[in-house]
């Protein structure tokens, strides 16, 4: 008995403490910076208030996170766009396949996002194959230019955050039970109205899932930025970036990187606020 | 329908694999700035081979995704095997915090680590990242061996102790052998996911230690370079592999 | 009989919710015995302190007279089968069965002899190389059976082992366990909701509700004399007719009143006048009698007749509006054929075959 508890005990203490120390403890260390100055020399001064918090309401920065909101939001938008009826019909499709089908989603989940940001890079460029297809297909005369446009940040970002969405979407869809959907046709509703009140509702936690999962790192993926729009397209992620690395005013990006754990948290809250309705009714 | 189903799939398997197999084509070819195809070579991956401080990079990458995937094995393990066998307080605080660190961006990760290490004092360097990368890499390895044992009948740890066996025995026999194919797995999706990361790297790692994203992530802001196509052919192929190798494991029915 | 366990003022709560309460058995050297009850009745958690999964709060156990309250389950003598088998999914039957024995050590060849015998016992003695998920349902209950039986324990403990089965395949373990317990004279403790089941297994049968124990007794007592209405009504079908005294007739007589009925109740029970009772009679003790008929006791309208093969089952509804239960069986008196539903029938049946219960 003894020994189970040395061995319970340390285990447990093991995670806990790493966790503490290398997730809890440094958050606590940014929620501090936050409120605190700096000198001239860059270091961290003991002046607390909330001076960083007031100056991201600058125009400026306001602008940086407007912007990287909304590119965010926009990205959330198209994939899930893209990927919810994807997802949908990947369910339906013949089980032999789908194990398979679901491997090719996740590959590029797990590949590198620099080198697939390459990829599209390599892809939209002055001499790239985009331009020469369209100039083959005689749709334009001159190779347009396609790289260093939002809509090239936009493309490289759905490119690497989709399958973020879909595998969440997925697992929620495929766990849907048909019966219920059968059963709303039974009742006699019709397609649009199955989807709305009986598909849409009971995937819910999978929609939240991949919102987060894709809106999050939306805001934080600088080298999308960097390689497919040079230095103009602001995010919040460049802008930590060079608070932390660059001007080294770290109170500073502390407060932005604060901002980011709100929002991260909010997300969370309502995922797990949405889980929570759905085991109630099930207990019911 | 059926028709228009399958057409839109393929035309999101397309946008998801033609830049990457395009990629890959033109690592083989031996114009250096057109993209049209000239002819068949390997010059670029010779021209990697010879490259030392790509190949220092790399063999760095290689040292860190293996270590930092190990040890997130063995704490990730032992802390799943904690969660599944034992009710303890803050049981749920643990999860829960597992839980976020899974799902927060890396960008808040990788700037609360420089924090510490800076508050700390710690030189920027291989130790760093071994820990950043160990930590990044935790949640994954404690959630997928917590969810492969979470399929398993809660009375096994029982019935083996009910048998005779003690509670190290019950654990080496029953539990660590049934978690096997998910610490596998979970070693695979680690190693890739430190092979692969570039936002935590490109805050905790110091001068004198380059990593290879990070070297990629210099080249590739230069400019589309034909060695570039070569080294991310081949670091596809890695993850190709690795990440076809854990599905496996995964998606085999637990015997 | 010498008490292989004994449990002593048992108490055992899980947050507010108790369990068991205060709970005294001793169990017999060699006995089947049964644990019935509803869910939540404390059965199978009374099951889980014996095999040393979960502590009690206060009272003790006994195991061969030996304390083992503070005994964990791998230094106890006792084995289980679980509900579900807990088979280990990675480990060959063989693997399986012998796992018990490895941990005790136990030398090569006489573990594989054991472990062959084991197997040979259940009926399984070509399946030592399968795995476990190349089994039938009832097959890997039966390896479950061998893996417990092999270490020989004092006791074995089955947890509702046949609840997965289907009803032919459940019938057939049935049999075999009752066998095989005759033959290897170890101590069952069996954990069922099914009083079927119990009835049909065991030497003595604890019937349970809400962490007491209702009644103790053979299969034969409890079903024919039950001490309260909850193990008349829990064991068995039955109809339960309400009833008042009305006075006192002598020293070991009373009169009543049963549905408007006079009769008159030999009893020790100590009723007083204006007291309510129920008297309880099974279905099969009914019989459907012409209501002019002398033997009928009780009359009513045939609302129902239901074939179920062996017997045939009838409502009657009374004129107070309760509805009586009746099996008549075809190889006995036909009677109830002859009736039609909507007919006015009587009831009757044989004197003392009732039961009266407060």
């Amino acid at each position: 008995m003894k020994q189970t508890n040395v061995f319970k005990t340390s285990i447990i203490l093991l995670l806990s403490v790493w966790l503490a120390v290398f997730v809890l403890v440094p958050n606590l260390l940014v929620l501090v910076a936050s409120f605190l100055g700096r000198d001239e020399s860059g270091f961290i001064k003991f002046t607390p208030g909330f001076d960083n918090y007031l100056r991201l309401l600058d125009p400026i920065y306001l602008r940086v996170f407007a912007h990287s909101l909304g590119l965010a939001l926009l990205t959330t938008v198209v994939c899930l766009g893209l990927g919810y009826p994807f997802a949908y019909f990947l369910a339906q499709f013949r089980p032999s396949l789908r194990p398979v089908l679901l491997t090719l989603v996740i590959v590029p989940f797990w590949t590198n996002s620099l080198i697939r940001t390459y990829a599209i890079r390599s892809l939209l460029a002055a001499k790239g194959l985009m331009n020469n297809t369209l100039i083959a297909l005689g749709l334009i005369d001159e190779p347009i230019r396609l790289l260093y446009t939002g809509s090239a940040v936009l493309i490289g970002m759905v490119y690497i955050l989709l399958p973020f969405m879909i595998l969440p979407l997925y697992s929620a869809i495929e766990k849907l039970d048909r019966r219920l959907v059968e059963a709303a046709a039974d009742l006699g509703a019709g397609r649009w109205r199955r989807f709305w009140h009986v598909t849409l509702p009971l995937t819910l936690p999978g929609i939240i899932a991949g919102c987060l999962l894709v809106f999050m790192p939306a805001l934080g993926l600088f080298f999308i930025a960097d390689v497919l729009g040079g230095s103009r397209d602001l995010l919040v992620g460049n802008f930590l970036k060079d608070q932390f690395l660059d001007a080294r005013d770290w109170p500073f990006g502390a407060a932005a990187s604060i901002v980011l754990i709100g929002l991260l948290l909010l997300f969370l809250s309502a995922y797990a606020y949405s889980l929570k309705q759905f085991s109630a009714e099930e207990n019911h | 329908m059926e028709k228009l189903k399958s057409g839109y799939m393929a035309l999101i398997f397309g946008f998801l694999y033609l830049p990457m197999a395009v990629l890959v084509l033109y690592s083989f070819n031996s114009s250096k700035y057109s993209i049209r195809w000239e002819a068949f070579s390997l010059d670029w991956y010779r021209s990697l081979a010879t490259d030392d401080t790509l190949l220092e990079a790399s063999m760095n990458s290689l040292l860190v995704a293996c270590l930092s995937a190990s040890l997130a094995c063995a704490v990730g393990t032992l802390g799943a095997v904690g969660l599944y066998r034992y009710r303890f307080k803050g049981r749920k605080l643990l999860q829960g915090l597992l839980f976020v660190t899974l799902m927060s961006p890396d960008i808040v990760m990788a700037v609360s680590l420089l924090v510490l290490f800076i508050a700390m004092h710690v030189k920027l360097g291989f130790w760093t990242l071994l820990l950043s990368h160990t930590t990044f890499c935790l949640p994954f390895v404690t959630i997928t061996v917590l969810s492969r044992l979470e399929g398993f009948d809660r009375h096994l740890i029982e019935a083996a102790s009910d048998l005779g066996a003690s509670e190290w025995q019950a654990i080496r026999q029953i539990v660590l052998p049934l978690a096997m194919p998910a610490i596998m797995a979970g070693w695979l999706l680690s190693f890739t996911l430190s092979l692969d990361d570039v936002v935590v790297s490109f805050f905790v790692t110091g001068p004198e230690f380059e990593v290879l994203p990070l070297k990629i992530y210099s080249m590739v802001r230069l400019g589309v370079k034909p060695e570039v196509n070569a080294l991310a052919a081949l670091l596809f192929a890695v993850s190709l592999g690795v990440v076809i190798s854990a599905q496996y494991l995964l998606q085999r029915k637990p015997q | 009989m010498k008490p292989v366990v004994e449990f002593l003022a048992i108490t055992k709560s899980y947050g507010a919710n108790t369990v068991l309460r205060n709970l005294d058995l001793t169990i017999a050297e060699g006995e089947f015995l049964t644990l019935l009850g509803p869910s939540g009745c404390g059965k199978t958690t009374l099951l889980r302190l014996l095999a040393g999964f979960e502590r009690p709060d206060s009272g003790e156990i006994l195991l061969d007279g030996e304390p083992v309250n503070a005994l964990p389950p791998d230094q106890r003598n006792v084995n289980t089968v679980f509900q579900s088998y807990a088979l280990f999914p990675h480990l060959s039957v063989f693997d399986n069965v012998a796992f018990g024995l490895r941990m005790k050590k136990i030398p090569g060849k006489d573990l594989q002899e054991r472990v062959e015998q084991a197997l040979a016992a259940v009926d399984l003695p070509e399946f030592g190389t399968r795995k476990p998920r190349q089994l039938s349902g009832g097959q890997q209950q039966r390896v479950a059976l061998a893996r417990a039986l092999v270490n020989r324990p004092r006791v074995l403990l089955l947890d509702e082992p046949l609840s997965a089965l289907d009803s032919k395949l459940r019938k057939s373990m049935q049999m075999t366990l009752k066998t095989l317990q005759r033959s290897v004279g170890i101590t069952f403790v069996f954990v069922t909701h099914d009083q079927e089941e119990a009835l049909s297994m065991s030497d003595r049968v604890v019937v349970m509700r809400d962490g007491r124990i209702e009644q103790i007794g053979g299969p034969r007592e409890i079903y024919e004399k039950p001490a309260s209405l909850f193990v008349a009504q829990f064991v068995g079908e039955s109809n339960l007719l309400e009833g008042v005294i009305t006075h006192r007739l002598d020293a070991t007589s009373l009169a009543a009143k049963v549905e408007g009925l006079d009769c008159v109740l030999r009893q020790t029970h100590t009723y007083r006048t204006g007291d309510r009772f129920n008297v309880l009679l099974r279905p099969e003790d009914l019989h459907l009698v012409d209501p002019s008929d002398l033997s009928a006791r009780l009359r009513g309208q045939l609302v129902e007749q239901i074939y179920k093969g062996m017997t045939l089952d009838c409502v009657v509804e009374l004129d107070s509006g309760k509805r009586l239960f009746a099996s008549e069986f075809f190889d006995q008196e036909e009677h109830a054929l002859d009736f039609q539903v909507g007919q006015r029938v009587g009831l009757s049946w044989v004197g003392g075959r009732e039961r009266v219960l407060k």
